[in-house]
């Protein structure tokens, strides 16, 4: 009977062991956040380099080619899904999440960049049956559309940037953000929730991505009742296209207009006239490193894309036209 | 927006990581003597911590055992729905003159609500502490591990109907875990009160930093019991 208490601790381990074992794995594809094409053969999808990126195309191909490209870096075309169906009527609509991002592929950290990102691009346009595009860049996506135009000028017959992130990173200054508040609620909440779920994963890190894309800054001025739509949000993503964008001592150092000056497109801006982090001065500041630009607003924060899809369609097909 | 800028500017702050948990430092104790505790720490958000360690003057395998709870919450959320409850023992492993090795070994109880989810997490923290330990003062550096074995996560309705309608909800294995490593340092101002300072650095075991992977926490104990005028 002196093996009692030994038994009585080994049969202890072994059932807390399959208890354990009964639970759900975080990194278990769905669970905590949305599969990607990797794990749900359902999504509509495309192989390209060394990636999987889920992919729609929408309209009759023998229309001109319209690419949205949603922001992020990291997020989803989800929040673009409305202004693909508007322009589905009179144009070719590609629209895609990029490398890491939403409902594509995952990659190891340190393997996304911008240049990975134009690379992506130019195989999608290259497949497509257009000889040129137009390129609807939103926010980040705005960015990746200069970087891509400064790259492959002859692939762009236009672009339509819809309230764009900075053409470099003098201009990154210039966004009127005003500092985090560490006292608000939805950032306590995010601190305190990662001490039990740490982002050791793609999934836990991208479910944290999540909590922070529910906080808002008031700057951007979107709206409380029509939040954005998203199903997920690649951290690795986000960190490493940012951190491609500096230099080695951590600083944002870029320049994406190097040669859009003689880009010989025409560049036409959307901008929300509610999102004051985006001043005067940094609009046409943004507007001036084309040649040839046009202006318009939309009654919007930085959510014009989806919560105002209606009036930012019509405002493409202005331009477009 | 939800988007990129707005993240971009956001995470320079916060970043995606853990925080390390503040917990009370205080000086060995002998038997029969006890601390109560009152601190505040950043993980790196504010916190406000109570709590209290006793020394029975019954020893364990000849050594001096303490034992304590430390309850925390965020003190932006006081609400309830964000709290932390440790139960933790600590004994000294090795000592010579005033030079001790503690072990120190916390079960955690942990919980949050946001718009997302619901969740509460169970864990075991361990923390090695090395240091000089002087009647009135102490300075000593730490080594420390927390694991989150189980958690019961619930997604909101929103979550399930916006975002993930194949959602979980139920018991999640092995959530989180960090290490840690830090420094203490102690002082007796008074007969009864002993102020201390903690801070540190943390990483999950992956290596994921964070922008701001700090902690600390500044606390004060009321001493009482045997051996508390030392």
């Amino acid at each position: 009977m002196k093996q009692l208490p030994y038994i009585r601790a080994l049969l202890t381990i072994v059932v807390s062991s399959t208890s354990l074992s009964a639970c759900i794995s975080p990194d278990a594809p769905g669970a905590l956040v949305p599969a990607t094409v990797d794990h749900n053969p359902s999504l509509p999808a495309i192989e390209l380099r060394d990636t999987r990126l889920r992919f729609e195309e929408h309209g009759d191909p023998s229309n001109p080619t319209i690419i949205l490209l949603h922001g992020g870096p990291g997020s989803g075309m989800d929040a673009l899904a409305r202004l693909a169906e508007l322009s589905r009527q009179s144009h070719h609509v590609i629209i895609y999440d990029q490398r890491g991002a939403g409902l594509s592929r995952r990659h190891d950290a340190g393997s996304v960049s911008i240049t990975e990102h134009i690379a992506d691009l130019d195989a999608i346009i290259s497949e497509s049956p257009a000889n040129q595009v137009t390129l609807v860049g939103h926010s980040w996506g705005g960015m990746l559309a200069a970087a891509y135009t400064e790259a492959h000028p002859e692939r762009v017959s236009s672009i339509i940037f819809l309230d764009p992130g900075p053409f470099n990173a003098a201009r990154w200054e210039q966004l009127e953000i005003d500092g985090v508040d560490t006292s608000a609620p939805h950032i306590n909440e995010l601190l305190w929730a990662e001490q039990t779920a740490t982002p050791s994963s793609h999934e836990r890190a991208d479910w944290h991505f999540l909590q922070i894309v529910e906080g808002q800054l008031p700057g951007y001025n979107m709206s409380d009742v029509d939040p954005m739509p998203i199903r997920r949000f690649g951290a690795v993503a986000y960190y490493d296209t940012m951190t491609s964008l500096e230099d080695d001592g951590g600083s944002l150092a870029f320049d994406l207009t190097d040669e859009l000056g003689n880009w010989p497109g025409t560049a036409h801006f959307i901008w929300g006239s509610r999102n004051v982090v985006m001043s005067p001065d940094y609009r046409r500041a943004q507007e001036a490193d084309f040649v040839r630009f046009t202006s318009r607003h939309v009654d919007a924060g930085h959510d014009l894309i989806w919560v105002t899809a209606d009036q930012t369609h019509a405002a493409m097909l202005e331009v477009l036209q | 927006m939800r988007n990129t800028i707005i993240s971009a500017s956001l995470l320079c702050v916060l970043g995606v990581s853990n925080s390390a948990l503040a917990q009370e430092a205080t000086a060995p104790m002998i038997g029969g003597e006890g601390r109560a505790i009152l601190a505040l720490g950043m993980e790196p958000i504010g916190v406000a911590q109570i709590g209290g360690v006793y020394t029975p003057r019954a020893e364990l395998l000849d050594r001096p055992v303490s034992v304590g709870v430390m309850l925390s919450a965020p003190s932006v959320l006081l609400d309830g729905r964000h709290a932390r409850h440790e139960v933790f023992a600590r004994a000294p492993l090795f000592e010579r003159e005033r030079f001790k090795i503690i072990d120190r070994l916390a079960l955690f109880h942990q919980s949050t609500s946001n718009p997302l989810y619901h969740s509460r997490g169970l864990g075991l923290a361990e923390n090695i502490i090395v240091g000089y330990f002087a009647p009135r003062a102490w300075i000593a550096g730490e080594l420390g591990m927390r694991f989150t074995f189980a958690n019961h996560i619930t997604h909101s309705d929103r979550y399930i109907e916006d975002v993930n309608p194949d959602a979980q909800s139920g018991w999640y294995r092995a959530t989180g875990a960090l290490l840690q490593i830090g420094a203490q340092a102690g002082v007796h101002i008074a007969d009864r009160v002993e102020l201390s300072l903690r801070a540190g650095i943390d990483t999950t075991f992956r290596g994921q930093g964070r922008t701001a992977p700090l902690f600390g926490a500044i606390s004060a104990a009321w001493m009482f019991g045997r051996g508390a005028r030392r």
